[in-house]
């Protein structure tokens, strides 16, 4: 049995119909109103489970699940010691840096960053040698440049609507983010076959 | 007194120590014990070697600034004293270790056992080291896998890729993820020619038994000449063939450690049941040079706190007599009827009232200077 950790949201949902697509069907996860956790399929050999995004990944480290779908920002950001089999190509974004539309940075000043994403701002500012003083937020980032709390920020950016709506505008893009199937790296020494035909299973299906 | 000599009475914990040391002993190497505290010295030159790099530090009374050890391998190398020609230094540890662990962010004392193998290290030497380490696994765990790799493989191929630090660190990180779109983007990204992408995707997917492995690679990577370590890992194959212990011995390049330090064999143990690596080692070489030592070293380690977690079972401590007493009975002859019990080889704990959250053989009382078994619901 191969357990697999979702990512609950529009994103665990396509990466779901990837895998039923490739085989791994389940028909209960389906079942309106089920208040369920835990969805298994016997004949497939495959029980899914629904976490919160940003938990997949320690679902797959900690091995409850051996194999998971997790956002490559994630991946960048909490550097669990997890297999990156593919990239599923869905859920694209970028991490980006954004500002005030306008902004000019002062590299005289260390420059205030608010971010979800401490570690993936960290590491873009250590490479370009600049100061910086992150402020840690968990949601509404783009608020901080706009009540002066920050001088820009480092998050997600999709479409850029957000930031347009709130006279925001991208100042660079640090990289390109989407989703990743990830596995268990001791699974992979006692299922390698089973996790290797659903890896070969997805990619089929992903081209 | 009875003795604790039954294997099955002793803590996983110990279980685990005590079928290592048998190990390591069975192949000649010594115990070596050291200090809980180092200098901080120590470890401030060589912190990418550590896997941790928060260190717990403290001043002593000399005004030195001192270590909660995070790691014994430099405690060991520090101590060395090989010099070309004498013998090759072998010893054994059981040690805590102080560090913290990259998912929990918070210190701990993590239990090591391990080996060391300093000076003339040669063919011998690392099929030892690879030897004993699959013994310890399939001491712990019926179905474990002992993951191998070469430093110098992927040194050698490292040195064809006309890249920066930068980009080689990425690099090294997608092949311990066994990410061949990473890879793939880098290279591509930093110019690198078809058949070195190539040769580095063979080695991320190039993983199985380690003597078909080893051929398989081989012959992957012969267009781009003789790389420095292809040959050993065949030739350790073999051996590991010959002294029988190489079925699950795998070869698997997602095993790679800082190239700063290691240089040749680097390996790690995983045990059916254990959601990490319970053991890793290597070749450092590298790291002896850096702190001015002579020759070769090999070692490794197992995490007996990775081990502990398979054990889920939660064991309800058992005693073979209860002995219930009160206020005001002949505490005399309750010491001779404590030691009489424990002279026949039964463990006994004497209480005023029953303790929860234990079992007992029998539960007796005694008044008036004599024990009387009683009923227990």
């Amino acid at each position: 049995m191969i357990n697999v950790a979702l990512p609950k949201g529009r994103l665990g949902e396509k990466a779901l119909a990837v895998l039923e697509n490739a085989g791994y069907e389940c028909p209960e996860i389906h079942e309106p109103g089920t208040r369920k956790l835990v969805f298994e399929n016997k004949e497939c050999g495959i029980r899914y489970f629904w976490v919160k995004p940003s938990d997949a990944a320690v679902y797959v480290l900690r091995g409850a699940a051996d194999i998971g779908i997790v956002g490559k920002d994630i991946l960048l950001e909490y550097s669990p010691d997890v297999y990156e089999l593919c990239d599923l190509g869905m859920g694209k974004c970028r991490m980006c840096v954004a500002a005030p539309d306008g902004y000019v940075d002062d590299r005289e000043r260390t420059l205030v960053v608010a971010t979800k994403f401490p570690e993936i701002a960290k590491r873009h500012y250590e490479k370009k040698c600049r100061d910086i003083d992150i402020v840690k937020l968990n949601g509404s980032i783009e608020l901080a440049p706009l009540l002066g709390l920050s001088d820009v920020i480092v998050d997600i950016v999709e479409t850029g609507s957000t930031l347009y709506a709130n006279k925001l505008s991208v100042v660079e893009t640090i990289v390109d983010i989407s989703a990743r199937l990830v596995a268990n790296k001791a699974s992979m020494k006692f299922k390698a076959a089973d996790i290797g035909r659903i890896t070969e299973a997805i990619k089929a299906n992903l081209n | 007194m009875k003795q604790m000599n039954n294997y099955n009475e002793l803590n996983a914990d110990e279980r685990i120590t005590l079928s290592c040391r048998r190990i390591f002993e069975g192949y000649g190497y010594t115990h070596f014990k050291m200090s809980k505290f180092e200098r901080y010295d120590l470890y401030a030159q060589n912190k990418d070697f550590l896997l941790s790099e928060n260190i717990i530090t403290f001043t002593d009374m000399g005004g030195k600034l001192m270590a909660l050890k995070p790691d014994v391998t430099m405690s060991i190398i520090k101590n060395s004293d090989y010099r070309p020609g004498g013998a090759t230094e072998k010893y054994y540890y059981n040690e805590s270790v102080y560090r913290t662990k990259a998912d929990t962010h918070s210190f701990g004392e993590l239990l090591q056992t391990g080996v060391e193998c300093i000076g003339d290290v040669g063919a011998y030497e690392t099929a030892e080291i690879l030897m004993m380490a699959v013994r310890c696994l399939g001491s712990v765990a019926e179905r474990y896998v002992l993951d191998v790799s070469h430093m110098g493989v992927v040194n050698s191929l490292f040195a064809m890729i006309d890249a920066g630090d930068e980009e080689k660190r990425e690099l090294i990180k997608c092949i311990g993820e066994k990410s061949v779109h990473g890879a793939r983007r880098i290279c591509d990204e930093a110019g690198v020619p078809e058949s070195i992408k190539n040769a580095v995707a063979t080695l991320i997917e190039c993983s199985g038994p380690i003597a078909e492995s080893a051929a398989i690679l081989k012959s992957a990577l012969s267009e781009l000449g003789t790389l420095e370590g292809v040959d050993e890992l065949c030739c350790l194959a073999s051996m590991l063939s010959a002294s029988g212990l190489h079925e699950n011995v795998r070869l698997d390049f997602s095993v790679v450690y800082d190239r700063a330090y290691y240089n040749g064999i680097v390996f790690r143990g995983f045990v059916e049941g254990a959601p990490e690596r319970v053991l890793s080692g290597g070749r450092y070489d590298l790291l002896l040079a850096r702190m001015g030592k002579r020759g070769g070293g090999i070692g490794f380690a197992v995490y007996a706190d990775s081990l502990l977690r398979l054990d889920r079972s939660r064991k309800v401590p058992h005693t073979d007599v209860l002995i219930l007493y009160s206020e005001g009975e002949d505490v005399g002859a309750l010491c001779a009827a404590v030691e009489g019990l424990i002279e026949e080889g039964k463990t006994v704990l004497t209480a005023k009232a029953v303790p929860e959250r234990r079992t007992f053989g029998k539960t007796v009382r005694f008044a008036e200077g004599k024990l009387t078994e009683v009923e227990t619901k």
